[in-house]
Formats: structure tokens, sequence, C-alpha cells
């Protein structure tokens, strides 16, 4: 899901991105947004639904999501697995991420797939 | 200026810097974000119905009850 930008061009700048060549301004549109959003989807080639938050940042505060963050939501509708906030809290939460799915996978609750 | 004084007018702006600190959280410096959120494990996610990012449909995450899990990934472009 796209949220506000982390580090756009007119606001918190980082050397990381400037050595990079990345420059961002941040959207002040829903129109910018969707479109910084399919650039950087395709960029990615991200085959998940890639989604966009609305201008007033609903979901984003709802899951505390900024700048990035993962979290699992289980078929009860209930949060499964809770990623650490990001940058440092990203990484460890995609392995979390995994070993969720695959223990579910490995179980009897697990979906079953359509023919 | 006494040294009374000057120690209550640096305890007053000591007690301001904190107070801005705490508000945005510990450590953390103008344009960083983060909140921390009352979200926990095993509460209900909050639903939501977006626009995928060339606007042609809708996703609800409410949708997928009951069907299966579903990964949310939150990002941004930098």
């Amino acid at each position: 899901m796209y949220i506000k930008e982390a580090h756009p061009s007119d606001g918190w700048v980082v050397p990381q991105n400037e050595r990079q060549g990345i420059a961002i301004k941040d959207p002040r549109n829903y129109d910018e947004r969707m479109k910084v959003a399919e650039k950087i989807c395709t960029l990615l080639k991200i085959k998940i639904p890639c989604l966009v938050d609305k201008m007033d940042d609903a979901i984003n505060k709802a899951y505390a999501a900024w700048p990035d963050r993962i979290y699992v939501v289980g078929t009860d509708g209930k949060i499964a697995v809770m990623g650490g906030q990001g940058p440092r809290g990203f990484a460890p939460s995609v392995a979390d991420t995994r070993a969720w799915l695959e223990k579910l996978a490995a179980s009897d609750s697990a979906p079953k797939r359509s023919p | 200026m006494t040294f009374h004084t000057t120690l209550k007018i640096a305890t007053a702006i000591l007690l301001t810097t904190s107070l801005a600190f705490a508000q945005r959280g510990e450590g953390q410096r103008a344009g960083d974000l983060r909140t921390t959120g009352k979200l926990r494990v095993g509460d209900p996610a909050p639903d939501f119905k977006l626009k995928t990012k060339d606007g042609s449909r809708e996703v609800q995450l409410s949708s997928f009850k009951g069907k299966g899990p579903v990964v949310l990934v939150f990002g941004s472009y930098t």
C-alpha cells in the first residue's frame, strides 16, 4: 500500500536517496499520489494489488505504518503479525511474515485453493 | 541575573525541549512522522476500501475475511 512519502525531495531529504538520484516530491493531491504509486509499483514489478492511501492518511495512521511496515491479517480479520516500524523494524518482519505463512500453509487450517 | 534565576530559566527551557521531543517520540526529529499506534496482535484489523494505483478498482480488506490471510505492505517511493 502506497502511503505518504518518507523522504520527499521537498521534505526530509536523506543522503542515500541523493546518491541514488531518487528525488520524489511529496504528492499534493490524490492524482499525484496515484502517479507516484504507479511509478514505484511498476519499478518494483509488484504483482499484488497496489493500493493508494487517501490524502488524509487515514489508513497509514490507523496502522501506524509510516515510513514502512508489514502486517498480516488473519482469515478471521484480526492482526496476526504486526511488523516493526521501518526502517529498522521492516526487514525482521519480512522473516516473521514468511514464518507465519509457512506455518499456516503446513497446518490444516490453511485456506484451500480452488482447483 | 542571579544564579537561581538562571537555573529556573535553564530548567524551563529543558522542560519545554523535553516536552517537544516527548510529543514526537524520543529521538525523533522534525519530519519523522512515526507514531506508536494502538494496534496489537489479535485486534480486529482496521477496515479500508482503497483504489488500486491505476484507479481501475477498489479493494476492501474485509472482503477477504473468511477466505484467507492478507499481507499488508506499507511503504512509499523514498
